[in-house]
């Protein structure tokens, strides 16, 4: 079978890069003739090259919808082949509004295409989680055309991967948080800050906090209200930023962590949960977004993401091996059956047979 | 709290939430801890703040080379630079430009700009620097500034001259000390090498003991496997000998079911048959009974004797005796239970006053509740003293009656004793009823014994039951 995999941006460690990559190698795997298109990316073509498959009948297109795109909406619309929508969720534009108005505007506009790719009536909306598809759902796609399909990821290769020693030697002693995500105001790492703060002030007072993720330039209001919370807090040096980090760095991070803490207000899925789980590191996790199904009970989940409750949490991990055990133990058994990177192959082989 | 964890239900996880819960409500009471060194801090040693978004130009360009340009990332760009921008930017110092330079080009470049920091002086000096790479312009500008600036740069050359010095004397001081510090680490490298070299062979010989101690269990354990081998097979081999057994009992008790059901059989016809005799024997009996001419007399006599120690419809048991007997004791206003295994044959009609069993008279005596007969007769002692010595008789009747109520024992010939002698091939014992003596009675719980033969001179005993 023909399939066009078309995502705007290719990247190489992003969750919609990553899922895009890992699904064309899968499908490749099962033997069906996978292309890549792009506007940018290695290995992926032009989009203007994705006109004479879209033609075929017989052709099947999967487009990954993250944010909004019009020229994928207008791609959707001229296909004569079969569709599928992978959506891995548009976060809302009030979350941007007090930081970004370019954001806001973007992101305005990718929830508003979500009514607009749901009236083009494709063969099926292939969601990372139950929470997106409630968004397809509230928009009226009957419940047959929606199927839920985790994230492709690389899990198996991080557990391969060799740490990197630097980080491990350099976070040896003491308790050691850890942020992975990129610094956005969904992400909530102002809420991760006060609760360190609080963990230092009344727990611990050498405890760092590892925060793996980058800061993005158009975000520089909220970018420059987190160095002025950082520095409120004195959380200065207590706070190692790692940058770019490849994935032996991020294993390292990953390995020398207490606890992975995610208090982001909104995720579609939320792959560093699963990371955590699939390395063995206890999560503390606000109870928003996929984040709960994500983690299928293998983790601390709260309604709240009080200071003290975080902090004490997080105590409470490093004091109690029986109960890190247990999370443990099912953060392993949940990966193991949910997001096995041969499960979800064999998932996406029978979502594809079944077209 | 989350339906997800609440879904999979596990107490241990539950009660540690709520425990959790607890803990962080009197987190904030604890006393505030005074923050400690993190080897988390910023490993660059930039002496710039970078949470600030102003400087003096002064800040950034006091350190040199390297730690500059990390400084100028930190302070402007508000990150460190990658290898290859660090590497550029030290590019570019070696060809001479200037560090006012070197920061304006940060400053000012497009993510300088989305920063935005502010660095008091910088501007004209950047505009000078610029200007001084304009073709022709710059060269006319860069002299007399530099001209001008000759006694500073002399000063400057000066402060150089002896700076290297120093750092010369200072790199040279600092490499003898590296080369030191080198030497004790290679010495201390090389004793460690030694020591792993010894933990290795004490690990191989550890190595090989573990093996040997596995070799030694293994063969342990394969002698062990023989031997409940060896006992299984005996057990299985016990085993068919209990099922052999076993076998031979279900077929014993088989046999045994059988010949059970065969008596059974036996004893029945046997029984039948008897019951035939007996039927047959009856009319003869009875014709006996009609030809004896003082047995109405004699029924009389005893009749009144019991009915002079009664009460008026007094409960009275009796058995092995004929109906004109059982008439003859409902006829003086007492009530009768006549039990006997010839009740079919001899015909006695049940009335309100008369009841009949018919099964055995000790039997029939034995079912009487505890002191609950007025009175007892039995007129053929002889027949009835065969199937129970006079003992169990005189028992079983003292626990039936009432105190002071009165029983008959006679050896008179009664319709069923004639029928035994009739049916029967054994020879007849009579009861010795002249030899017993009222002591032998006492003894037995019986009072006033006394004889009242008939006139006939058929034996028979009157007493009544003692009240002990």
């Amino acid at each position: 079978m023909r399939i066009a995999i078309f995502v705007a941006v290719l990247g190489e460690r992003d969750a919609v890069g990553t899922d895009a990559r890992e699904m064309a190698a899968a499908l490749s795997r099962c033997g069906h003739d996978v292309r890549v298109f792009a506007t940018s990316g290695r290995d992926a073509e032009p989009p203007e090259a994705l006109d004479e498959v879209i033609a075929d009948p017989q052709a099947v297109l999967i487009y990954h919808f993250a944010f909004g795109w019009p020229p994928g909406v207008d791609v959707l619309r001229r296909a004569r082949c079969r569709r599928i929508v992978r959506y891995h969720n548009v976060t809302p534009p009030e979350f941007f509004a007090p930081w970004s108005d370019e954001y806001e505007r973007s992101c305005r506009a990718g929830r508003d295409e979500i009514a607009t790719i749901a009236k083009l009536g494709c063969e099926l909306y292939l969601c990372d989680s139950p929470f997106n598809a409630e968004d397809f759902f509230a928009a009226g796609v009957p419940h047959e055309r929606v199927a839920v399909l985790a994230p492709f990821n690389r899990l198996d290769r991080l557990l391969e991967t060799p740490a990197a020693l630097p980080v491990l030697d350099e976070c040896s002693r003491g308790a050691t948080w850890l942020a992975v995500g990129r610094l956005a105001p969904n992400k909530a790492h102002l809420d991760l800050f006060d609760a360190f703060a609080c963990y230092l002030d009344r727990v611990e007072a050498d405890a760092r906090l590892l925060v793996v993720g980058s800061e993005d330039a158009r975000l520089e209001r909220y970018n420059a209200a987190l160095r002025e919370r950082i520095h409120a807090l004195r959380l200065e040096s207590h706070i190692r930023w790692l940058r770019d980090v490849d994935e032996g760095m991020l294993k390292a991070a990953y390995l020398v962590a207490d606890a992975l803490v995610s208090l982001s207000r909104h995720e579609g899925f939320c792959v560093p949960l699963a990371e955590a789980m699939a390395l063995g590191v206890p999560v503390v996790a606000l109870d928003a977004g996929a984040q709960a199904w994500t983690l299928g009970g293998a983790g601390l989940l709260w309604d709240s993401a009080d200071p003290a409750l975080v902090a004490a949490s997080v105590e409470r991990l490093r004091a109690d091996p029986a109960l890190r055990s247990e999370l443990r133990e099912r953060g392993f058994a949940r990966v193991a059956s949910e997001f096995a990177p041969q499960r979800l192959e064999r998932r996406l082989a029978d979502v594809i047979e079944a077209l | 709290m989350s339906e997800h964890n609440t879904d999979k239900g596990d107490a241990r996880v539950e009660r540690a939430r709520a425990e959790i819960r607890a803990q962080a409500a009197t987190l904030r009471e604890r006393p505030l801890l005074e923050r400690a060194a993190s080897p988390a801090s910023q490993p660059s040693g930039s002496r710039v703040d970078p949470a600030r978004l102003a400087y003096r130009i002064g800040e950034l360009t006091d350190a040199h080379h390297q730690a500059f340009v990390d400084q100028a990332f930190q302070a402007l760009l508000k990150r460190a630079p990658s290898p290859a921008e660090s590497d550029a930017q030290l590019a570019l110092l070696a060809a001479g430009a200037t560090k006012a330079e070197v920061l304006g080009n940060l400053r000012w470049s497009p993510e300088g700009r989305a920063v935005g920091a502010r660095v008091a002086g910088l501007a004209p000096r950047y505009a000078m620097a610029k200007l001084r790479r304009v073709p022709l312009l710059g060269y006319l500008v860069d002299i007399p500034l530099n001209l001008a600036a000759l006694p500073a740069l002399a000063r400057h050359q000066r402060a150089s001259d002896a700076m290297v010095a120093a750092g010369t004397a200072q790199a040279a001081r600092n490499l003898a000390a590296q080369a030191e510090a080198t030497s004790r680490d290679l010495a201390l490298a090389r004793q460690r090498l030694d020591d792993l070299h010894a933990f290795a062979h004490e690990l191989n010989v550890a190595r090989d003991d573990l093996a040997r101690q596995f070799n030694e269990v293994d063969s342990q354990l394969r002698s062990r496997i023989h031997a409940l081998e060896d006992a299984n097979g005996a057990v299985a081999g016990r085993f068919d000998e209990f099922e052999f057994i076993r076998q031979r009992f279900y077929a014993i008790n088989h046999w045994m079911h059988h010949l059970t059901e065969s008596f059974a059989r036996i004893e029945g016809a046997a029984t039948q048959g008897d019951h035939e005799r007996r039927r047959e024997a009856w009319p003869v009996a009875q014709a006996c009974i009609e030809a004896d001419a003082a047995r109405s007399a004699r029924n009389a006599v005893w009749a009144d004797a019991l009915r002079a120690l009664s009460t008026p419809g007094a409960l009275l048991f009796t058995g092995a005796c004929g109906a004109d007997w059982v008439a003859s004791i409902a006829a003086q206003d007492l009530r009768v239970v006549f039990a006997d295994a010839d009740a079919p044959l001899a015909a006695i009609e049940r009335t309100d006053r008369i009841d009949v069993e018919a099964v055995d008279t000790f039997e029939g005596l034995r079912r009487s509740a505890d002191a609950g007969l007025d009175g007892a007769a039995f007129l053929a002692m002889s027949n009835l003293l065969r199937a129970r010595p006079l003992l169990d008789w005189l028992r079983e009747t003292r626990r039936a009656l009432k105190p002071g109520a009165p029983l008959l024992l006679a050896d008179a010939r009664e319709p069923g004793a004639i029928v035994d002698v009739l049916t029967k091939s054994q020879p007849r014992a009579a009861a010795d009823l002249p030899s017993w003596t009222p002591s032998l009675f006492a003894a037995a719980g019986f009072a006033d014994a006394q004889r009242i033969d008939a006139a006939d001179g058929t034996p028979a005993w009157l007493m009544q039951r003692g009240a002990a």
